[in-house]
């Protein structure tokens, strides 16, 4: 019997345009995130996969508003924070605490002149959590110790740390906030692969201890298959389709997707031989100029007529399985 | 864990050769337990980013060299005067137009009195009224112990001495006297000793010397010691340079942190202001605003009573004009630094992480902004020192800025200018200590920029 | 042909740090034959890309190659001077980089730089001939509108066209040994499996022997003939392609292996990691490198460096005290 998941997140046609300046009068848009709706269940990993100028990063931050929103809805929890219809855009304090981001880049996502105990202790600080010192210091060193760090490690500096470490001061900050939803984004790229798994391992841990929701952001997509729930792939801006993990990885439907899957190289010398991969043709187009109708028409094998002239909708082709492709129209 | 000596090939080695080739024992093969793990990874030493930044400045030769050389300059300046007895005011009518190390005539008998006596009191040693011992009440001290004396009868051009152990220790001798050669006639004065330096304004302190110091850097026209010009001139010199660039620093910043942080239009139209001020002819600006200023600004602190107007007017309407100059003018490279720095400390992942956290703007400017950017502060008002100075001394040098009796580098330069073919050394040594100190203040200035250079980090 | 295009003997490398010497290179030995693709698979720090640069005669201060021999068709590179290794360059031993932005002048057009790496090592061509034999190269790359792209610049050509034109550049003169720093590691997905379809293409026309660095098994798994996998400057296995994968012997090579997320596992169960961090260059362990990071770690990993160990007969070889101990039981047990 399925039980009614609680959506934590919600998007509807999510779209955060750049401007930018290509003439002396003319003003052009780098078109990052195009349309995109989905949401967000409660205690689930979804997982975003997709190459450069897909626009995963720029979703993820559209999602906290650090950018802001071109235009589309968001709603966290039943509670509406950005509409661009109905002219709503919440102060967003409140949910400070409760959606939060982890960096891709350790080093950089760190104040080098704090502390680690300041680093850590600055959003109790902000939201007024430990209005004691004893108090401030014991939840600092909890918190240290929750992701595998050392309390005495409070007194040092950023860069005495590795990048395993530093990416682990990096969740221990977004965890002091105690929040809800965490934005993973490209969190694990930067670090050693012996070290990636580590911090894989520690997410999940966190996740069931503490009910975590994550949107965990990656281009790759092994590491995103292993740690998500459900996936959606991304290209150019749109989301092209949205399935739960196996599902995706073993019957996907999206040209797209198809391709991406059968690129990625395994560590099994033999399978590699066997696999049929299917190649693409030329470049990623720009974001700037994006193609016509279905964004991914120019490199499609499949691709017919309508593609460049219309953009396909996203729809439900199969339970939980959504996907954006005018092929899959013809095949029902 | 001592290491033994293992004998196989490094590379491509049999099992079997190895076995046979070494000894091992069961203990060789035990697991080793976590603790022995972990005392053979150190956490390697960590430096922190300021003793970074100190060990590279201390590697770069010229900039200890001329770190070196600024503060010796400053201790010439601050520490200098107490060290000669000579003071950058005081005119001695004896020892006029003395070059380095010359000696006056009076000087000389000064000196070879002092091989008769252990002090000399020389009339003609004395600046403006003390040509002459007038009647009176005197008192001097001599080792510790003060004595008061009186003189019934005006000694000029003569010589009060003090000789220890003598049956009159104090007399006088009249210069001609001493001159002459041979006996001379001492006349006797009577003294005794006192308790203390004495409170009474009538009684006149004199100061005996046991030497003659000379004049270092020779003295001018009125007789003036210029090395203690030297001092008192560097002395004014940095203040000013140091004031100053704490104003251009203050200022500078301020609008520069502003206009960065905002952005936007506010940022297009505070930079364009800037523009304009860079592309007003400076030094026309200054000139004008120099002549302009004198009239006012006397007006001002001749009328005021207010205690901080009392203060800077006791600086000179010279000097508080350069000070408004700097904070009209010169206030605009350090915005523009100031302004370049926060745009790209705002770019970086650490601000994007405080705002996510929830911080205000005010606190990322507090905690991170700041913070980051004292290292460029540091760099840039240091480099402001030098200009600072050498601005104040071409203002100085062209009679604005500085009016007597102060003196700056600058304006002693301007004084030696027309004596420069016969007394050369009048101008010579104000233009060297002035060309020193902007140098070396220059050169620590771009050896702090390089050592704290995150770039060059290994 | 079986001789061994390259061998590479005992070399060590440091850097002359103002802090300390940083062992980067602590004496590697692999050897390639001609035809063949040797995998270099480390982490940051390994010294993978480092011992390419000082094959190349790349190393600059305060780097140094302190010991070791280099040999290319049988003589030391590393005692050539300056001008025997220009000559070298780009005419038979090649390179690649991982960021093609930066590894082109920005410039001068792709057609110029082509024609430049041609004229650099046959001074009788003719400007004709190096033209068309540039265009005949980047045809072979991948890039269409051939002689279009020869007049462009390198800002016009996206990333993955960008890499293609530097192998091009790179394959120009023919060279027999082709050193690959990390070439796929900034590309998209598709892009690389582009690039590497590309790369096996064309070592297949041209005979030539690739040294390929990566850190991604998955790539070294698609391209790679032999392998070697590195560690702080050591190395720690080394073998047939089929041997590493599939009969992995050092601990640190089955951990890379299972610590690492497949696409084609059936569950999403637990990863297992590696413990630790990884090994300060500055200050490394005495004994085996990594030692303190192993679960098997023995009183004898902690004081000697292990040796190189030959295990089955297709030069697959692990350095671990492991192999000693099972082989001092066994005897024991006979």
């Amino acid at each position: 019997m399925e039980q009614k998941r609680e959506k934590l997140l919600e998007i509807e046609k999510l779209r955060k345009y750049f401007p930018v300046k290509t003439g002396l009068m003319r003003k052009d848009y780098v078109q990052a995130v195009q349309d995109v709706t989905l949401h967000i269940y409660k205690g689930e990993t979804l997982g975003i996969v997709g190459e450069s100028g897909c626009g995963k990063t720029t979703l993820g931050r559209t999602i906290l508003r650090l950018y802001e929103p071109t235009c589309g809805k968001i709603i966290y929890n039943g509670e509406t924070i950005f509409d661009s219809e109905k002219k709503i855009a919440v102060n967003m304090l409140p949910y400070r605490r409760k959606i939060q981001l982890i960096f891709q880049d350790p080093s950089a996502s760190l104040d080098p002149r704090m502390t680690v105990g300041e680093i850590v202790g600055e959003a109790l600080d902000i939201h007024k959590l430990t209005p004691g010192r004893a108090e401030r210091t014991a939840r600092i060193s909890k918190l240290l110790e929750d992701v595998g760090l050392n309390s005495e490690h409070a007194n040092r500096f950023p860069h005495e740390f590795s990048g395993g470490q530093q990416q682990r001061i990096g969740i221990a900050r977004a965890l002091a906030v105690e929040p809800e939803f965490i934005v993973c984004d490209e969190p694990i790229s930067a670090l050693d692969v012996s070290i990636q798994s580590q911090v894989i391992n520690m997410l999940e841990d966190l996740q069931k201890e503490r009910g975590l929701t994550y949107l965990f952001i990656a281009h790759d997509l092994s590491v995103v298959r292993h740690i998500s729930d459900r996936i959606g792939v991304m290209y150019l801006g749109c989301l092209v389709e949205l399935a739960e993990s196996y599902e995706l990885c073993n019957k996907p439907i999206h040209p797209y997707t198809q391709t991406l899957l059968s690129a990625v190289p395994l560590p099994d010398p033999e399978k590699n031989k066997k696999r049929k991969r299917i190649l693409l043709e030329g470049d990623i187009p720009s974001p700037l100029n994006p193609p016509s109708g279905c964004r991914f028409h120019t490199r499609c094998p499949y691709a017919m007529p309508i593609c460049s002239e219309k953009e396909p909708e996203f729809k439900e082709y199969s339970p939980d399985h959504f996907a954006a492709c005018h092929k899959l129209d013809l095949e029902r | 864990m001592e290491k033994r000596a293992m004998k196989f090939n490094l590379f491509h080695a049999n099992v079997d050769e190895i076995l046979a080739a070494n000894e091992f024992s069961s203990a060789d093969f035990e697991s080793a337990s976590k603790l022995d793990k972990e005392s053979m990874v150190e956490q390697h030493k960590s430096v922190s980013y300021w003793k970074d930044a100190a060990r590279r400045f201390k590697n770069n030769t010229v900039s200890m060299v001329a770190l070196a050389v600024a503060i010796l300059l400053t201790i010439f300046a601050f520490a200098g005067p107490y060290m000669i007895p000579y003071s950058y005011d005081e005119q001695y009518r004896g020892s006029m137009k003395l070059a380095p190390f010359e000696y006056s005539d009076s000087e000389k008998l000064a000196q070879k009195a002092l091989t008769d006596a252990d002090a000399v009191f020389s009339t003609a040693l004395m600046q403006g009224s003390m040509t002459s011992l007038k009647k009176g009440d005197y008192a001097f001290a001599y080792h510790g112990t003060w004595y008061s004396f009186t003189m019934t009868k005006t000694l000029r051009s003569g010589f009060l001495m003090y000789k220890a152990g003598e049956a009159d220790p104090l007399y006088t001798v009249k210069e001609d006297d001493f001159i002459a050669g041979g006996n001379y006639e001492k006349t006797a004065v009577s003294y005794t000793a006192i308790d203390g330096k004495p409170s009474d304004p009538g009684v006149t302190v004199i100061k005996l010397s046991e030497s003659v110091f000379p004049h270092v850097f020779g003295t001018d026209s009125s007789g003036r010691d210029i090395m203690s010009r030297t001092m008192y001139g560097a002395r004014v010199s940095l203040l000013v340079g140091v004031i100053a660039s704490l104003i251009v620093l203050v200022i500078g910043s301020i609008y520069g942190a502003i206009s960065g942080l905002l952005g936007g239009k506010v940022d297009f139209v505070m930079m364009r202001f800037v523009e304009l001020i860079y592309s007003v002819p400076d030094v026309l600006i200054v000139l004008l605003l120099q002549v302009v200023l004198q009239t006012p600004l006397q007006n001002w602190f001749d009328s005021s009573t207010v205690p901080f107007v009392r203060a800077l007017s006791s600086l000179g309407v010279g000097i508080v004009s350069i000070f408004i100059t700097f904070a009209l003018l010169y206030w605009v490279s350090m915005a523009r630094i100031i302004r370049g720095q926060v745009l790209m400390l705002k770019k970086q992942e650490y601000v994007t992480a405080a705002t996510v956290l929830g911080a205000s703007n005010s606190r990322i400017i507090r905690k991170h902004l700041l913070p980051n950017s004292i290292g460029q502060l540091v760099v840039t008002t240091c480099l402001e020192i030098p200009s600072a100075i050498f601005l104040e001394s071409f203002l100085s040098f062209l009679g604005l800025g500085i009016s007597a009796p102060m003196s700056s580098l600058g304006s002693m330069c301007s004084d030696a200018i027309d004596t420069i073919t016969v007394y050369p050394y009048r101008l010579l040594f104000p233009a060297i200590i002035l060309s020193l100190l902007v140098l070396s203040l220059n050169l620590v200035g771009d050896g702090m920029r390089d050592a704290l250079d995150p770039r060059l980090k290994k | 042909m079986n001789g061994k295009l390259l061998e590479i003997k005992n070399l060590q490398v440091s850097f002359f740090t103002p802090v300390g010497e940083v062992k980067a290179v602590n004496g590697i030995n692999y050897s390639l034959g001609y035809n063949e693709v040797m995998g270099i698979v480390g982490e940051s720090g390994s010294g993978k890309s480092v011992e390419a640069y000082a094959i190349m005669g790349l190393l600059q201060s305060p780097g140094r190659v302190v010991g070791g021999q280099v040999l290319f068709a049988g003589e030391d590179i590393l005692t050539y001077d300056s001008k025997k290794m220009t000559d070298l360059r780009g005419n038979k031993i090649s390179m690649i980089f991982q960021n093609p932005m930066t590894s082109l002048n920005p410039v001068y057009t792709i057609g110029d730089q082509l024609v430049e790496a041609l004229t650099c090592h046959d001074k009788n061509i003719t400007k004709a001939e190096a033209k068309a034999r540039a265009i005949e190269m980047i045809e072979l790359v991948g890039i269409n509108n051939a002689e279009k792209r020869f007049t462009q610049y390198p800002h016009e050509f996206s990333g993955g066209m960008r890499q293609r034109a530097m192998i091009a550049m790179a394959l120009i003169c023919n060279p027999k040994l082709l050193i690959a720093d990390e070439p796929t590691t900034a590309l998209d997905v598709t892009i690389q499996a582009q690039i590497i379809e590309l790369m096996k293409d064309l070592q297949k026309k041209t005979d030539m022997s690739i040294v390929f660095i990566t850190h991604n098994l998955g790539v070294v798994a698609e391209i790679c003939d032999k392998v070697t996998v590195m560690y702080a400057g050591h190395v720690m296995e080394q073998g047939a392609v089929n041997d590493i994968f599939y009969n992995p012997q050092h601990p640190y090579t089955r951990g890379l292996l299972h610590s690492m997320p497949r696409l084609d596992s059936e569950s999403q169960e637990r990863m297992v990691p590696i413990d630790g961090t990884p090994v300060d260059l500055l200050d490394p362990p005495k004994g085996c490198s990594f030692g303190p990071r192993c679960e098997h770690c023995m009183k004898i990993c902690l004081r000697n460096v292990p040796p190189l160990v030959e295990i089955g007969e297709n030069g697959h070889v692990s350095a671990c005290w492991l192999h000693v101990r099972q082989a001092a039981e066994q005897k024991e047990a006979k």
